[in-house]
């Protein structure tokens, strides 16, 4: 009984999940009346004229604008695992003088808002010569003080056993580091994943920093979705149900991934 | 606490060493930021009509952002000045928001005398881009308010234009067909405010800088929509704004309302589009106005918002800025272009005679540039003050709906966001 | 835990820099002197302008900030928001993943797809989506929900009595397929003997829900309470995209990053007033950071995740 209870209330979570997404795609087939009247949920006819006119590069090049936002937060997200799970090994391995003022930093730094430092994030990397460059945009985002945190949680659970096992084998601390990196590769694809998605949806610092013929796809919807309607809302949708895709697929993929690692992880 | 800018003195020579690896830098003429779609397109084919027609050529580049995205990023740029276009097209609700410290603008008010603008070009719209005796921008559009009206249904109500020549004989009428038939006669929007203050012969802000300096006025005003509300005869919208699509869609097109208020681009861009299947329904009239204290009728229209160029001081292509700006201003096809494509009726008055301008609209079936060059001589002043866009913006987003849905009083509100305008720029006049 | 001897003990080993080195290297770069910067506006002195050190005026900015009725408003505005959040989504998500757990192999990988496509959306769309989603009478959670239940239609978004429920919804209903998966991983990674003695002994599911799945899982509610936390003291993205960068009607949604960019930013509402932003940032920052250190060392006291 309160098996099928918690199984139905299940599926009306996942069915309002799946709306934005059926919304989307329903919707990238309606003219701008039809979208302005949200009472209609089915477009009148299937056509997808939004799909051909957002792949004739009118407005932007959408393989580009896909092609740099997932080399931009893919390369973040990957950085940011790499240099925080590094970081929370330190913190949660090694014993150090600065290790309490790093953690009160990092905690510092989180909890300042980035809106409130992005002006000042800008005029730093326009300094720096670094405006208008995605390399400088992809390394400003790669000190995660969240990454830190969640890496020092994870290595805290890790046994000093195989620490000392290491270090008996004679492994000097950052090749102890690299042999427990299998380990704990489901939280490194779980952080990889969420950082990714941060990234992928930044607005504001992208905004400044880069050109404007440099979109990322929160910028090349924002362009599409223009206060003057020229363009049909029906592209930016279309773009915006495009843009799902990669992104499904990825987490699929790292959900496999997750699965397996998740069945030899032995620690717990 | 000096280290941040030696570090950022030491950082810069380092980075200018192994900068190639990173930047490159897009060579352009001139670059304008605007911030719409639909006037890019438009200034893609001036810089092409510019360069057939004048003997200077140039390479245009023009780079269109969002309403909020554009001053945003032009308020990142203004510091450094690295990235910044020559050439901005900034909505007039912005522009005070940059007089704050330095101006980021280079004066033009030379350049208007010596090229004969100035008295080319209306004046209430060049003061709308003046302050402390500078001007910083040339208008492109004259926006002035008029009410748009549903023709076939007045007709059907038996009410003529002239039956709501004050917002007085407004209020009756729509009382008189609120009690007969169930229909509410006017759709209210947050930016309204200022406008109307201005009808009356306010503003607000004083010459001296003075936030609302006739309060019992703005209070007059206020409490009267706030009664038309009341009574249903004058309605926010869903959303609060007559600029939502949905509003078209919904409220126009079942015909809650009889009358929007809106400026020219309202009508020549905004019902086109989202209204397509009214064609025909819609006409357009002078505001209803207030009697001045001798029994006389006040101004019939006010402005509200609109676009003008302004010329970045960091640019290094000034001479070139200005020439464009001087073509697009004075050449008769683009400012004939510039109404037909739906963006707004110039402010350049030579322009007033073309006959393209004067034409009737298919979709009011009426010469919207007639009732326009009718109505310009009486369009109040605008004074211009740091924190105007400030206040247009607190009214629109806090205190209108709430005076309106009556949340609050028109005094507690006025007193509320006096007390806002005083955080927001008391202490504030840029280091 | 284990500990370096010798001059390793104070950070100088080689190996430890190349741990911890390119995280405070970037860390330095892109948020320290930023933050500086920051702080340095907020106190009065400005980079560009080279202006000197202007203690009178960086202590008024403070001033303005704490006497700030909006600043304070969107701070309680935040807490509500963040308190709302974590109060539905954490045992939201714990309970779902409960759920799926329990499923068949098969199906969990489905499940747990569809529940994680609102959080890969992005706000731009998300934005057109609640747009009209909560739009007053012809809004489709009115047509399709509210007015077929026989009720008044709501106007969502101009009521100020729903308009931070609103930007709760909205949070709860993007990060729950993320929080629901951390969970059902946690989940995962208890080991299978502990379920077997549970089913040996006869204990209910309720009680394995209690002594099992909970307690193995506490580290990550405690993870997904920090994120949501932070992103809920930082969220902008969700709130300028339903109300367009304002705070609704009576200022009932305006969140205190929707404030700090109405003060900072000229598109925001016509302000540009980087110093009190700072100021602001700076005020809170330090307040939420006392408060995280406080929770950390209460959390350490009570051993939970010893």
């Amino acid at each position: 009984m309160t098996r099928w209870l918690s199984r139905s209330a299940l599926l009306l979570v996942l069915l309002i999940a799946a709306y934005p997404f059926i919304w989307c795609l329903l919707s990238s087939f309606k003219s701008n009346r039809e979208i302005h009247q949200p009472g209609n949920l089915l477009p009148s006819s299937f056509d997808p004229f939004a799909y051909r006119l957002l792949f004739s590069g009118d407005f932007i090049d959408f393989g580009e604008v896909l092609g740099r936002s997932l080399l931009l937060s893919g390369g973040q997200a990957l950085l940011a695992t790499l240099v925080c799970s590094a970081a929370g090994f330190a913190l949660a391995k090694v014993g150090f003088r600065a290790k309490p003022l790093v953690f009160v930093l990092a905690l510092l730094v989180i909890l300042y808002p980035r809106q409130a430092m992005s002006l000042s994030v800008f005029d730093w990397m326009s300094d720096m010569g670094m405006s208008g460059s995605l390399f400088g945009l992809l390394l400003s985002g790669a000190a995660s003080g969240l990454g830190v945190i969640f890496f020092t949680q994870v290595f805290g659970k890790v046994p000093d056993e195989l620490i000392d096992l290491a270090r008996i084998e004679g492994r000097s601390l950052g090749g102890t580091f690299f042999t427990l990196i299998p380990l704990i590769s489901p939280a490194l694809t779980t952080f990889a994943a969420l950082h990714f998605l941060l990234c992928w949806q930044d607005h504001l610092l992208p905004l400044l920093i880069l050109s404007h013929d440099q979109l990322t796809l929160p910028l090349a919807l924002s362009r599409l979705s223009d206060s003057s309607f020229r363009i049909p809302q029906a592209v930016g949708l279309a773009a915006g149900v495009l843009s799902m895709i990669p992104l499904l697929l990825l987490f699929g993929l790292s959900f496999r991934r997750m699965r397996t690692a998740l069945s030899e992880w032995v620690v717990s | 606490m000096i280290f941040p800018k030696i570090l950022s003195n030491l950082a810069r020579k380092l980075v200018l060493l192994v900068s190639p690896l990173w930047t490159f830098a897009q060579e352009s003429d001139l670059t304008l930021w605007i911030s719409s779609f639909q006037d890019q397109s438009y200034y893609e084919q001036m810089s092409e009509l510019y360069n057939s027609k004048s003997d200077r050529k140039v390479n245009l580049k023009v780079e269109a952002y969002g309403f909020r995205e554009m001053p945003d990023k032009l308020g990142a740029v203004m510091n450094t000045g690295q990235g910044a276009p020559d050439l901005v097209q900034l909505d007039e609700t912005f522009f005070g928001v940059f007089l704050n410290g330095p101006s980021p603008f280079l004066d033009l008010s030379e350049k208007l005398e010596r090229s004969g603008l100035r008295k080319n070009l209306h004046p209430r719209r060049l003061e709308v881009f003046s302050y402390q005796g500078k001007t910083y921008g040339v208008p492109q559009s004259l926006s002035a308010l008029v009410l748009y009206y549903r023709k076939d249904l007045f007709e059907d109500f038996k009410i003529s234009p002239e039956d709501v020549a004050t917002w007085e004989d407004f209020a009756k009428v729509g009382e008189a067909l609120m009690d007969d038939h169930g229909q509410r006669l006017l759709a209210l929007d947050g930016t309204l405010f200022d406008s109307l203050l201005r009808q009356r012969g306010s503003d607000l802000f004083d010459e001296k800088g003075e936030f609302l300096p006739d309060e019992p006025i703005a209070l007059s005003i206020l409490e009267q929509f706030a009664q038309m509300a009341e009574k249903q005869i004058a309605v926010l919208p869903d959303r609060g704004s007559i600029f939502d699509p949905v509003f078209f869609s919904g409220d126009l097109e079942m015909g809650e309302v009889l009358c929007v208020i809106g400026a020219d681009w309202y009508g020549l861009d905004l019902f086109q589009q989202f209204a397509p299947g009214m064609e025909g329904m819609w006409g357009m009239m002078p505001l209803p106005t207030w009697r001045k204290p001798d029994g006389s009728l006040g101004p019939r229209t006010a402005t509200f918002a609109g676009q003008g160029l302004l010329i970045m001081n960091s640019s290094k292509n000034t001479e070139e800025a200005w020439d464009f700006i001087e073509f697009v201003m004075t050449d008769a096809d683009a400012n004939a272009e510039r109404f037909l494509q739906g963006n707004s009726f110039p402010a350049y008055l030579p322009a007033w005679k073309d006959e393209r301008l004067l034409g009737e609209q298919p979709y009011f079936r009426q010469s919207m540039g007639k009732l326009l060059v009718e109505l310009a001589d009486e369009i109040p002043v605008v004074t211009v003050n740091p924190g105007r866009p400030q206040a247009i913006f607190l009214m629109k987003e806090n205190y209108f709906s709430s005076i309106m849905y009556r949340s609050q009083t028109p005094e507690q509100a006025i007193s509320d966001m006096r007390e806002a305008m005083k955080a927001g720029f008391g202490a504030s006049k840029g280091p | 835990m284990y500990k370096l001897r010798g001059a390793n003990a104070c950070g100088s080993s080689p190996s430890l820099l190349l741990l911890i080195g390119p995280f405070v290297c970037l860390w330095g770069l892109f948020w320290l002197t930023p933050l500086c910067n920051g702080f340095g506006l907020a106190m009065g002195i400005s980079v560009h302008s080279g202006s000197s050190y202007d203690f009178i005026r960086g202590w008024e900015n403070f001033i303005r900030a704490s006497e700030d009725a909006k600043f304070l408003h969107s701070l309680k505005n935040t807490l509500t928001f963040v308190g709302g959040t974590l109060g539905i989504l954490l045992p939201l998500g714990f309970f779902l993943a409960a759920v799926i757990f329990d499923l068949k192999k098969r199906w969990r990988p489905i499940c747990l797809f569809l529940l994680i496509v609102p959080s890969l959306a992005l706000p731009g769309t998300l934005a057109t989506l609640f747009y009209l989603f909560f739009h007053g009478k012809s809004g489709a959670l009115n047509q399709f929900v509210t007015i077929p239940l026989g009720l008044d239609p709501i106007n969502w978004m101009t009521d100020p009595a729903w308009i931070l429920p609103c930007l709760i919804f909205q949070a709860v209903w993007r990060w729950t397929g993320l929080i629901t998966l951390l969970l059902y991983c946690g989940m995962r990674s208890i080991p299978q003997w502990q379920f077997e003695v549970a089913r040996i002994e006869g204990v209910s599911s309720w009680g394995r829900l209690r002594t099992i799945l909970l307690p193995g899982v506490r580290h990550l509610i405690f993870f997904s309470a920090i994120f949501l936390t932070i992103d809920g003291l930082v969220s902008f993205s969700g709130a300028y995209g339903l109300l367009g960068g304002s705070g609704g009607v009576a200022d009932a949604g305006l969140l205190f990053v929707t404030y700090l960019y109405q003060v900072a930013f000229p598109g925001g509402s016509g302000r540009m007033d980087l110093p009190l932003a700072s100021a602001m940032s700076v005020l809170t920052a330090s307040i939420a950071t006392f408060c995280a250190l406080f929770l950390i060392r209460l959390r350490n006291r009570l051993g939970i995740d010893q």
